[in-house]
C-alpha cells in the first residue's frame, strides 16, 4: 500500500489528498523515507530540504482541513533542478563555483509552484551549470539511471529524471537548452515537456544560453505535465521574453481523441542514424496513433544539418559571456569539461554567432511551412540508448558518435526554433532501457502536443512501468 | 541565512578529465563516421589554430595556459569544421531578432 501511494501519478495523489484519504504530511514522510533509502544509490538530489518540506506539508494539511484548497498541486512533493533560485535553500547549479549560494529570492517558476501549494522536497542533481547531457558531475558525483545504475540518467536535468522515475518526488522542475528536459525524460522513462520559448518565465534560472534556455516540467504522466504547465505558464515582468498570451486549461485538451490529427514524419534528419530498437519502438508508436485515427504525412524540413553548428556558436558564446566574471576569479573551480567549453567560447567569431541567430529565422520559416501540412512532428527523442557512466561515445545505428552530438541531435531543432516539444515513453530496449518518442508542435501549440501524447499514453502502459530498486 | 540542507554532499576532488564534448579526436573507433571524417581536417589545421588561439588569448586577457590550450583548440577546431555549411548558407535579408521569439 505504501509503495503504491508513492508510485501514483501527481493527479492520483492529488485526488487522494483532496478526498482527505491521504494527508500531505504522510505523503511527504513517505517520500523522504524513500529518498533516504534509495538516493544513496541514485544520487538524484544535491540537497534534500527535509525540515522545510515537513513544515510546508503541515501547512498544506491545515489549509486543506480549513477548506482552503489551492488546487491539484496542494501538498504534492515536487523537486527542483538545482539551477533554480530557491529562497533560503542552497542553489549550486551543480557547481563548486556556487556551492555556498543561498538565494534570498525564488525563481518565478519556483514561486508559482509554492503558490500552488506544492511541497519542495529538494534540489536535484544536474550536469555542472547545465552544460552537458550525462549528469556526470565532478563535484556531487554522477546521478544514476534508475533502470540501470551503471548508466547515465541523461542531462542536464538528470537528477530530476531519475528522481521522478524512482518515485522520489511526484514531479520535478527542469530546464532545457538543447534537450535537458527531454533527454533525461527519454532515458529514465518519464514524461518531459519543453514548452514554447516565452511560455514559462526563465527568471531566477541560472542561464546557460539566454536565447535557447527553456523551463518546463518532468512527471510520470502527460496529465501531470499538463497540470504543471498550467501553474508554471504566464507572463512575468521579470522576464522580457515571457509571453503575455492567456494560459489555457491544458487539461481540457486531453480528450483522448486524435482522429484527423495530422502527424508529420520528417523524411530527413530525424530517422537517420538511429539505434534499431529505438527506430522500431517509435515506428510502432506511430502505428498506434494511426490506429487511433491520426493521419500520417511525410514532411520535409531543410537546413537541419546546420543545427549542430548553430547550437555550438550560440551556446558557447552566450555561456562564456555569462560566466566571464566567474572565470576571472574562480576558473580553477570549474570541472575540466565545462572549463574547456567556456574557454572555447572566447575563440569563436562574432559573425558566426550572428549568422547562427539569423539562421534560426530560416529554420522557423521551414517549420512554418510544415505547419501548413501537419499538426505535430513526431520523431525519436534520442538516436541512441544511454551510455555507461564515463563512456563518451554511443552507437546511433551505423554511426558511432559523441554522446553530446547524439543526444542533442533531435532535440536542438526545437530549442533553436523555440517550438514546444514533449518526450513520452514509448517502449523499452531488450536490455530494459526506456525509449522516448518526441512530439513537437506549433508555437504555443502545447495543447495539441499534449493531446496527442495523452492519447498515446492512454492506449499504452509504458509510462506505468517502474524500475525495480 | 543558512541553507536548509538535511543532507550536505561532500565536494569531490576536482577531476581533471581533459576530454570535452565533441572531442572527436579521441576514442572515435569503429565504422567510418562523421566524427572520423571530420577529424582529419581538424588535425590538419590544428597547429595554425593553436597558434592563433595562443595569440588571441592575449587579446581576450584570458591567459590560456598550455594545459588548456590543447583541448580548447581541439574543440574550436571541430566547431569551425562543421560550421562550413553554416557559413555558406544564403540568408538574404533575414535578421536576428532583438529578442528571440518563437513564431
Amino acid at each position: 500500500m505504501r509503495e503504491q501511494l508513492i508510485h501514483l501519478s501527481l493527479r492520483e495523489q492529488a485526488g487522494l489528498i483532496q478526498r482527505k484519504e491521504v494527508s500531505p504530511v504522510n505523503l511527504i514522510e513517505e517520500t523522504l523515507a524513500r529518498i533516504e533509502r534509495l538516493d544513496p544509490r541514485l544520487n538524484s538530489y544535491i540537497t534534500v530540504s527535509a525540515e522545510s518540506a515537513r513544515e510546508d506539508a503541515r501547512r498544506a494539511e491545515q489549509e486543506i482541513a480549513a477548506g482552503r484548497n489551492r488546487g491539484p498541486l496542494h501538498g504534492i512533493p515536487v523537486s527542483i533542478k538545482d539551477l533554480f533560485a530557491t529562497h533560503g535553500v542552497r542553489t549550486t547549479c551543480g557547481s563548486k563555483v556556487l556551492a555556498d549560494w543561498v538565494p534570498d529570492f525564488d525563481a518565478t517558476a519556483v514561486a508559482r509552484l509554492r503558490e500552488a501549494g506544492a511541497v519542495l522536497v529538494g534540489k536535484t542533481n544536474m550536469h555542472e551549470f547545465a552544460y552537458g547531457v550525462t549528469n556526470d558531475n565532478p563535484f556531487y558525483g554522477p546521478a544514476r539511471n534508475p533502470w540501470d545504475l551503471e548508466r547515465v540518467p541523461g542531462g542536464s536535468s538528470g537528477g530530476s529524471g531519475a528522481a521522478v522515475a524512482a518515485s522520489l518526488c511526484a514531479a520535478s522542475l527542469g530546464s532545457d537548452t538543447g534537450g535537458s528536459i527531454r533527454i533525461p525524460s527519454a532515458v529514465c522513462g518519464v514524461v518531459g515537456l519543453k514548452p514554447t520559448y516565452g511560455r514559462v518565465s526563465r527568471f531566477g534560472a541560472i542561464p546557460l544560453s539566454w536565447t535557447l534556455d527553456h523551463v518546463g516540467p518532468l512527471a510520470r504522466s502527460v496529465e501531470d505535465v499538463a497540470l504543471l504547465l498550467g501553474v508554471l505558464a504566464g507572463p512575468d515582468p521579470n522576464d522580457a521574453t515571457c509571453s503575455s498570451r492567456p494560459v489555457p486549461d491544458y487539461r481540457k485538451a486531453l480528450t483522448g481523441e486524435v482522429r484527423g490529427v495530422r502527424l508529420g514524419l520528417p523524411v530527413e534528419y530525424f530517422f537517420t542514424n538511429v539505434d534499431a530498437e529505438i527506430l522500431v519502438a517509435v515506428q510502432v508508436a506511430v502505428k498506434t496513433l494511426e490506429s487511433l485515427g491520426a493521419e500520417v504525412h511525410p514532411v520535409s524540413l531543410s537546413h537541419l544539418a546546420n543545427c549542430a553548428a548553430m547550437e555550438a556558436h550560440i551556446t558557447l558564446a552566450e555561456a562564456t559571456s555569462y560566466h566571464e566574471p566567474y572565470m576571472k576569479t574562480r576558473i580553477d573551480d570549474y570541472g575540466a569539461g565545462v572549463r574547456v567549453d567556456l574557454e572555447a567560447g572566447r575563440y569563436l567569431l562574432a559573425t558566426d554567432y550572428v549568422k547562427s541567430q539569423r539562421a534560426r529565422t530560416l529554420l522557423q520559416e521551414e517549420f512554418a511551412k510544415a505547419w501548413g501540412k501537419v499538426d505535430v512532428i513526431v520523431s525519436p527523442t534520442l538516436p541512441a540508448l544511454p551510455p555507461v557512466i564515463g563512456e563518451l561515445y554511443v552507437q546511433s545505428g551505423e554511426l558511432r558518435e559523441h554522446v553530446i552530438d547524439a543526444f542533442l541531435r533531435f532535440n536542438i531543432p526545437f530549442n533553436l526554433t523555440g517550438l514546444p516539444a514533449i518526450s513520452v515513453p514509448c517502449g523499452f530496449s531488450q536490455a530494459g532501457l526506456p525509449i522516448g518518442m518526441q512530439i513537437a508542435g506549433r508555437p504555443f501549440g502545447e495543447e495539441t502536443i499534449l493531446r496527442v501524447a495523452h492519447a498515446f499514453e492512454a492506449h499504452t502502459d509504458w509510462n506505468r512501468q517502474r524500475p525495480v530498486l | 541565512m543558512t541553507p536548509d540542507a538535511a543532507l550536505t554532499p561532500s565536494i569531490h576532488r576536482h577531476r581533471q578529465k581533459p576530454i570535452t564534448r565533441r572531442s572527436l579526436l579521441q576514442g572515435a573507433g569503429g565504422a567510418a563516421s562523421l566524427s572520423a571524417l571530420l577529424a582529419a581536417s581538424v588535425l590538419a589545421q590544428e597547429p595554425q589554430l593553436r597558434e592563433a588561439i595562443r595569440q588571441m588569448s592575449v587579446m581576450t586577457e584570458s591567459g590560456l595556459s598550455e594545459r588548456w590550450l590543447e583541448p580548447t583548440t581541439g574543440l574550436v577546431g571541430v566547431i569551425l569544421d562543421y560550421s562550413k555549411t553554416l557559413r555558406a548558407l544564403e540568408l538574404g535579408e533575414r535578421e536576428p531578432a532583438t529578442f528571440f521569439q518563437a513564431r
